[in-house]
């Protein structure tokens, strides 16, 4: 397991996340304002050597969604660097502002240094949040802590649960497809391919699609269609998925 | 709230979003193309305060209905990443009333949302600074001509008034016509009485655009004079005992009879914008002081 190759993935895989606003699941991973990034992206590197140390499994989806594994009992915990609010006060915001056109809010913008959190992939599992700082140098000994923390947490979990997502998280599932396909048919405009696609009536009834270097393939209940790509649609489809478009062109 | 905020010179407002434009809203989830945000985040600056405030100063001088430039200080929240969207372009959206914000992200190559509009009172409120004006001041020459435009305006629209009262008079009179005097059957007179129509309506027409334009011109004398624009509060004390004080937010402005009627909404004891209408007269002609120190 190399890990700046890890890296050079979630670098690569930062300019698909201005798509995930028509993703139907929330995906973790990295979103700092670029003056950030950096600063981050260092954090991230000490703590999966800190991570690889203890035999931890380091996974980075298309998405740029961090993955670990824990050695022991393979249960899965999802890495995310972030400048969010706080799950509560979004709730909060919704309901005053179903009141209230606007509203002044000072303390909300002022709580939003970069934070580390972690999520285990169990249903009603809790967001820890790791105690560290960007700004601060990074000594060995904080790094252990916040491995401990980690570890410490999927520890108290019971072996068998429901877990938040099925399936393999590295795959990309029609859900993935669904998405770069709506950003493309924005993107592209009203007369492309793609929105000409979005529109088509077999969508409602939850299809599974597949995806070639040649074809994009839609499969309903009683129907199998497969859409043959254009040229600007391909170029557009392979920025998100480059090893499933790389592969057929090859053979 | 009013104190600290003010100390920093900053406020952060949350807005409310609407759609724009967005023709199949209600279409099936996994069609949906839009994905609008949660809500929008505006850093209220004494730098972009000052911006609005340009743009309000253009609203008057130029009488135009809105002005929009180009903004840094909003980003806009999606429930869906749980995060504030890296790339989006904003304009900053003035009109006499209140300031919006109209926005698209990043794939989107034309708008498709705007916040919910901010009063300009809530905006102006943060700096309260008091400025004194003499009501009874000489109107100076580069006022007088706008004063002499806005008389030959309102002389025009009260002819105008008048053609229009005759005209529905022999509209009413060409209603009740009895068919034993007329003959009903000609094609003369339904072309006659068409012609009164069209011409009563082109005529309300005129004088609509001429009630604009006078109201245009006093937001301008009001502005040349005093420094006022719309949204503005405005304290007046006359010395007349009945109603010599009065507190508004101004709104619109006309001319009657050499005097300029400023109208608003009434600002209550607690500092709040109120519901009642209430005006502010300033007499510009008839008032027997400036005559005499004319004459003089």
């Amino acid at each position: 397991m190399n890990i700046s190759s890890k890296i050079s993935e979630i670098s690569q895989a930062k300019k698909r996340r201005a798509a995930l606003i028509f993703h139907s699941r929330r995906i973790e991973g990295i979103d700092v304002q670029p003056q950030n990034w950096g600063d981050t992206i260092n954090l991230v590197k000490a703590l999966f050597k800190e991570l690889k140390k203890r035999r931890f499994g380091i996974d980075i989806n298309h998405w740029g969604e961090i993955v670990l594994t824990e050695p022991e009992r393979h249960i899965q915990v999802f890495l995310t660097a972030h400048q969010r609010l706080k799950p509560g006060i979004v709730e909060d915001i919704k309901n005053r502002l179903s009141h209230a056109d606007y509203l002044l809010a000072d303390d909300i913008y002022k709580a939003r240094p970069v934070q580390l959190e972690f999520l285990a992939n169990r249903l009603h599992a809790k967001r820890h949040t790791l105690k560290c700082s960007l700004q601060a140098e990074l000594f060995n000994q904080d790094l252990c802590e916040m491995a401990d923390q980690i570890m410490h947490s999927v520890a108290g979990l019971r072996d068998k649960a429901r877990p938040l997502f099925y399936g393999d998280l590295m795959q990309i599932t029609s859900e993935d497809i669904l998405c770069a396909v709506r950003y493309g048919a924005i993107k592209l405009g009203p007369s492309s391919q793609l929105a000409y696609l979005i529109r088509d009536a077999t969508l409602n009834c939850l299809p599974t699609l597949e995806l070639n270097s040649k074809e994009l393939i839609v499969t309903a209940v009683y129907q199998r269609r497969a859409y043959s790509l254009d040229e600007q649609s391909r170029k557009l489809l392979a920025m998100f998925f480059p090893k499933v478009m790389a592969e057929d062109i090859s053979q | 709230m009013a104190s600290v905020d003010i100390a920093q010179g900053r406020r952060v407002f949350l807005l409310n979003i609407k759609p724009l434009y967005i023709e199949n809203a209600t279409a099936d989830c996994r069609a949906r193309l839009y994905s609008l945000p949660l809500f929008c985040q505006v850093i209220m600056d004494a730098d972009l305060v000052q911006h609005i405030h340009q743009c309000r100063e253009l609203l008057v001088t130029h009488g135009l209905s809105t002005v929009s430039k180009r903004c840094h200080k909003v980003s806009c929240f999606f429930e869906i990443t749980g995060t504030f969207h890296p790339e989006f372009l904003v304009d900053l959206q003035v009109t006499e009333q209140s300031v919006s914000f109209v926005c698209r992200v990043s794939p989107y190559k034309t708008p498709y949302f705007q916040s919910v509009g901010i009063p300009i009172s809530v905006i102006t409120g943060a700096d309260l600074q008091l400025k004194t004006a003499d009501l009874h001041l000489n109107a100076q020459s580069d006022q007088s001509a706008l004063i002499r435009l806005i008389d030959s305006k309102t002389e025009q629209l009260h002819l105008l008034y008048d053609a229009l009262n005759t005209l529905e008079d022999l509209k009413n009179q060409l209603e009740t016509v009895n068919s034993t005097d007329v003959d009903l059957s000609t094609s003369e007179f339904y072309q006659y009485q068409h012609q009164v129509h069209t011409s009563i309506v082109s005529k309300e027409l005129q004088a609509r655009t001429l009630e604009h334009e006078i109201e245009t011109l006093c937001k301008q004398f009001l502005w040349r004079l005093f420094s006022i624009m719309p949204g503005d509060w405005l304290y007046s004390y006359s010395g007349r005992p009945k109603r010599g004080q009065s507190q508004i937010v101004y709104e619109s402005a006309s001319y009657e009879h050499g005097a300029v009627y400023v109208s608003g909404k009434a600002i209550t004891q607690k500092g709040e914008v109120g519901k009642r209408d209430d005006t502010i007269v300033i007499w510009l002609k008839h008032d027997e002081h400036i005559v005499k120190d004319q004459r003089n």
